[in-house]
C-alpha cells in the first residue's frame, strides 16, 4: 500500500513554470484521474514521481521515498509515460527482455506481460512498425512487467481501441482493487468518469481540486433537478420559499438547484402541486472540468 | 550490476547498428587486405615473402578501434534519441549504475569489434600466404602484440566514444563532432604542435594496434592516456546524465 506525495513541487524549464507549488497525495485502493488541460504539467508532476526530472522546489515522492532511492523500482512502480519510447529497429519482445534482465525478470514474464496486452502475434516485428495502439500496449506491457503496486500512466487510452479501452479500465480497477495506487492522466472524460473515483484537476501547474468524481460533478453547474409541472409558477414561488435557485427551461420545466430531489418533492406535495418530473441529473465530468478549466 | 550489463549488452545486440558496425569493420579489413596483397611486389610494397609486408597485412585491423569510436558513440546516443533511457530508468534508478553499466557492456562490444577485425586480417592474411606459396616471415609476438593492442584500442574507443556521445547528448552532433576530432582537428594540431600530436587519441590508438615500440610514446604510456581518455569523457557523460532532466 503506497502513497504518493507531491508536496509544494515545483518545476521551471528556463521561463515556463511547468508546474507551480503543487501539493495533493495519490491514495491506494482507488484509481485517481489526473485532468488538466495540454501544458498545465501533467506530465512534468508524473516526471518528478518518477525521478526523471529533478523538481525546482518541493519533493514528490512514494511512502516518503525519492523515486531514485528505490532498490528494485519496476518491482514496485509501473509507469508509462511516451507511447513512442522505443528504438524503431528492436522488437517488441526484445524492448521487454531487455527490461526484464536489467530487472531481473524471467523471460517467462515477458511472455506474459506480452499475452496480457494482446501483443503476442506482434511481439517478434520491430516497434517502428506498431500502429499507436500497439505501442500503447508495448508501454502498458512494460510497466506491468514487474506486478508492481503503483501504476503511473500518463494517457494510457491514447490510441485504444474501444476493447482496448474497456480492458484498460478493467485492467486498471482491477489492480486498484487489489491495493494497488493508480494514478493516471488522461483527456478522454466520459472514459475517466467510468475508471477514476477520485480526481485531480490542475491548470497552469496549480491545483484546481481533488476531490471524488461524484462530487466534482455534482457541484458542477450543469447538476440540477429537472422538473416539469403543469403549475409552474406556483411551484416556482414554493421552492424559491425554502432556498432553491431556479432556471426555467423550455416546456414547463424547471431547472432547480441548491435543495435535493427529496425536498422538491415534499414541498410539492405539501402544496398540492401536480408533478410530471422529477429528475436528478449530474453534469458530466466534461462539463463539471470545462468549469473548472476556464 | 551483472543484470544491468547483461541488459545494456542485450540493447547492442538486438539491433542491426551493431551488425552493421561489424561487418563494416571485417569488410574494410578484408578489403584493405585485397588491396595490399594485389599491390604487393609493386611500386609502394615489398614482396609477400618480406616480414615488413606481412606486418603490413596484419596490421589492416588497425582501423577497427576508430570505427569503435563512432560505435561507441552511436550507441549511447541512440538511446537518447529514441527516449529509451526513460524505461532503462524507470527499471534502474541509479544513473551512476545505469552509465556504469553501459560503460562496461562497451568496453566488451568495442573488444568483440577489435577481435572481429583482428579474426579477418589473420585469417585473410593466412589465406593470401597459402594461396601464394609464401612462407610466414614475420615474428608471431610482433602479430599477437597487434592484435591486443587493436582489440584494446576498440575497447577504450569505443568508451571514448560513449563518454563523448554521452556529453554531447545528440546523435548528429556527437557523431559529428567525433569525425571533426579525427578527421580534421587532430591533423591540425599534428601539424602545429608535433609535440602534442602523438597524444592525441587517434595517434594513440595507431600506436597500440601497431604495437609501435621506439616511437615517442610507448605502449603502455599510449594505452594508459587512452584510458585517461575514455574515463575523463565517460565521467563527463555519468555527471551529464546524473544531472538531466529526462523527457
Ligand atoms: N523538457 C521541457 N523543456 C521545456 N519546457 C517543458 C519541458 N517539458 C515540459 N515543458 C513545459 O512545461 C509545461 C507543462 O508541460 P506538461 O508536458 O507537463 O503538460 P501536460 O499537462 O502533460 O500537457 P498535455 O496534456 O499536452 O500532455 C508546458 O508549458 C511545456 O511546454
Ligand atoms: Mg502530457
Amino acid at each position: 500500500m503506497t502513497v504518493l506525495t507531491i508536496d509544494h513541487l515545483t518545476k521551471r524549464f528556463g521561463d515556463t513554470v511547468a508546474v507551480d507549488d503543487l501539493s495533493f497525495t495519490v491514495h491506494p485502493g482507488v484509481v485517481t484521474g489526473f485532468l488538466g488541460p495540454n501544458g498545465s504539467g501533467k506530465s512534468t508532476t508524473m516526471r518528478a514521481l518518477l525521478g526523471l526530472i529533478t523538481p525546482t522546489d518541493g519533493t514528490a515522492t512514494l511512502d516518503g521515498h525519492r523515486f531514485r532511492d528505490l532498490d528494485d523500482p519496476a518491482l514496485k512502480v509501473g509507469a508509462m509515460l511516451e507511447a513512442d519510447a522505443f528504438h524503431p529497429g528492436r522488437s517488441g519482445r526484445d524492448h521487454l527482455r531487455i527490461l526484464a534482465t536489467s530487472a531481473r525478470l524471467s523471460r517467462g514474464r515477458v511472455d506474459e506481460v506480452l499475452e496480457i496486452v494482446g501483443l503476442t502475434d506482434a511481439a517478434d516485428r520491430n516497434a517502428g512498425g506498431y500502429s499507436l495502439g500497439m505501442r500503447q500496449r508495448l508501454g502498458l506491457a512494460a510497466a506491468l512487467l514487474g506486478d508492481p503496486q503503483v501504476l503511473i500512466l500518463d494517457e494510457p487510452a491514447n490510441g485504444l481501441d474501444p476493447q482496448g479501452v474497456r480492458w484498460l479500465r478493467d485492467l486498471l480497477r482491477f489492480h486498484a482493487s487489489r491495493g494497488a495506487t493508480v494514478l493516471v492522466s488522461s483527456h478522454l472524460l466520459a472514459e475517466m468518469a467510468l475508471i477514476a473515483e477520485d480526481v485531480v484537476v490542475i491548470r497552469d501547474g496549480r491545483l484546481v481540486t481533488h476531490d471524488r468524481v461524484t462530487a466534482i460533478t455534482a457541484a458542477a453547474n450543469g447538476s440540477a433537478i429537472v422538473v416539469r409541472s403543469p403549475q409552474r409558477s406556483e411551484l416556482a414561488t414554493a421552492l424559491t420559499a425554502v432556498g432553491a435557485d431556479l432556471t426555467p427551461a423550455e416546456d414547463d420545466q424547471l431547472l432547480v438547484r441548491s435543495i435535493d430531489a427529496p425536498t422538491v418533492g415534499r414541498v410539492a406535495r405539501q402544496e398540492g402541486i401536480e408533478l410530471h418530473e422529477l429528475t436528478p441529473r449530474a453534469a458530466s465530468l466534461e462539463d463539471a472540468f470545462l468549469e473548472l478549466t476556464n | 550490476m551483472l543484470a544491468q550489463i547483461r541488459s545494456e549488452l542485450l540493447k547492442l545486440v538486438t539491433v542491426r547498428t551493431s551488425l552493421f558496425f561489424a561487418l563494416a569493420a571485417a569488410g574494410f579489413v578484408a578489403l584493405v587486405l585485397t588491396i595490399q596483397a594485389a599491390t604487393a611486389g609493386g611500386e609502394f610494397m615489398g614482396p609477400l615473402s618480406d616480414a615488413a609486408t606481412q606486418r603490413a597485412l596484419f596490421l589492416t585491423a588497425g582501423a577497427a578501434p576508430l570505427i569503435a569510436i563512432v560505435f561507441g558513440c552511436l550507441g549511447v546516443t541512440s538511446e537518447l534519441r529514441h527516449h529509451t533511457i526513460v524505461s532503462t530508468l524507470l527499471v534502474d534508478a541509479s544513473r551512476i549504475r545505469v552509465i556504469t553499466a553501459k560503460t562496461i557492456a562497451t568496453l566488451l562490444a568495442g573488444a568483440g569489434l577489435g577481435a572481429i577485425a583482428v579474426a579477418v586480417s589473420i585469417v585473410g592474411t593466412g589465406l593470401i600466404l597459402l594461396v601464394t606459396g609464401t612462407s610466414l616471415s614475420v615474428e608471431i609476438v610482433d602479430v599477437v602484440a597487434a592484435g591486443a593492442g587493436t582489440i584494446g584500442g576498440a575497447a577504450l574507443g569505443a568508451v571514448f566514444g560513449l563518454g563523448i556521445g554521452g556529453v554531447v547528448r545528440n546523435q548528429a552532433l556527437a557523431v559529428g563532432a567525433v569525425l571533426i576530432l579525427m578527421l580534421a582537428i587532430e591533423p591540425l594540431v599534428t601539424s602545429l604542435l608535433p609535440d602534442v600530436g602523438p597524444w592525441l587519441p587517434s595517434a594513440l590508438v595507431t600506436v597500440l594496434a601497431e604495437a609501435q615500440t621506439g616511437g615517442p610514446i610507448g605502449l603502455a604510456a599510449a594505452a594508459i592516456t587512452l584510458a585517461g581518455y575514455a574515463l575523463v569523457t565517460t565521467v563527463g557523460a555519468a555527471l551529464t546524465l546524473q544531472h538531466a532532466d529526462v523527457t
